[in-house]
């Protein structure tokens, strides 16, 4: 639900980098989105458009997003599972007891441009 | 023209994750303790608040900032106490970030202050997701809402450093088990720290004022 302000933080740190390596024109951006961060990719899709209004540089930057499992260890019973899946229980123990390993984080990877 | 592929790898929450931490060293180097009171609407923060106040008044020196989206409500309530308060709206947003919690600081002169406790946006999610440099989190959960909260909302009880169970009062009246709450609250966070109170008849509050005295003149010493 926050996915303005955070494509707002994405589109400060891409320019950011694009001005300090010389970039002109951001051609597009690869960010992360890890499954447990809360931040739905269909409305980064929807609304950078809107945020990068704001910054020259990125008007007609596409935006590229890849989705990272949120994998949890059980703590009872040490098996791996995707949280996202099995809506946080160990599918071999019912246990909600786990340690989240990823998927937690929104990463901006890479900016390519000229 | 050549294209460019420039790495970066930085997560977007990196910057107020900085934010918070260099807040927290300047409030270390001023003496500050700096708390965060997080619920939802209605658990019973701004009546725990007063509580607190008037209890520690007079051994430290207090200030609130009040966080909202709007109106000043809970300001004045704080004010009657005679301790200063200011009120910060959060612009529409649904919680608060280190940056935002830092102007707040500057405009309620924190310099002079041992305890400035930031009673964060009535929400169980957002506030839990930002850090806003504060030294410790307090979680308000009152027993109307029920023992499974640490279950549908696991971050804010991972981020709590002190959970708070107000209106034990009124316990009988609802299907509330503070065994499975604890339990449940402890299984996201075995470090937290538990103090079942009543707001409104003053139980159990004495054991939360001393435990947060200690805690303020350890961070100020």
């Amino acid at each position: 639900m926050h996915e303005i302000g955070m494509l707002k933080q994405t589109a400060k740190i891409a320019e950011r980098y694009a001005r300090d390596n010389g970039l002109t024109k951001v051609e597009s951006i690869q960010i992360e989105v890890g499954q447990l961060s809360g931040a739905l990719p269909y409305i980064f899709y929807e609304y950078f458009d809107y945020v990068a209004k704001d910054y020259p540089c990125l008007n007609g930057t596409k935006l590229e997003i890849k989705e990272v499992i949120g994998e949890g260890l059980c703590n009872d019973c040490h098996a791996l599972f995707n949280v996202y899946e099995f809506e946080g229980k160990c599918p071999r123990c019912g246990s909600q007891n786990k340690k989240i390993l990823s998927g937690t984080d929104i990463r901006l990877v890479s900016i390519t441009g000229v | 023209m050549e294209v460019k592929i420039i790495d970066v790898k930085e997560s977007i929450f990196a910057d107020n994750n900085a934010n918070a931490d260099k807040l927290r060293e300047e409030l270390k180097a001023n003496k500050t303790f700096l708390l965060n009171i997080m619920s939802s609407p209605g658990s019973g923060k701004t009546t725990t608040l007063t509580r607190v106040i008037n209890n520690l008044k007079d051994k430290i020196k207090i200030g609130v900032m009040e966080a909202d989206i709007d109106s000043d409500v809970d300001t004045k309530k704080i004010l009657e106490t005679g301790i200063n308060a200011i009120q910060l709206h959060t612009g529409g947003m649904c919680h608060l970030d280190a940056d935002m919690t830092y102007q707040g600081l500057k405009e309620i002169d924190y310099k002079n202050l041992d305890l400035v406790v930031l009673e964060n946006v009535g929400n169980l999610v957002c506030p839990a997701e930002f850090d806003t440099g504060s030294v410790a989190n307090m979680v308000i959960l009152s027993v109307p809402e029920g023992h499974d909260k640490p279950l549908k909302y696991p971050l804010m009880f991972e981020v709590a450093d002190i959970l708070v169970i107000n209106k034990i009062d009124v316990m009988r009246c609802f299907d509330f088990d503070l065994k499975k709450l604890e339990e449940y609250a402890y299984m996201r966070n075995p470090n937290l720290k538990i103090f079942p109170i009543s707001a409104k008849t003053n139980q159990g509050v004495d054991a939360l004022c001393d435990y947060l005295y200690k805690e303020v003149n350890e961070w100020n010493n």
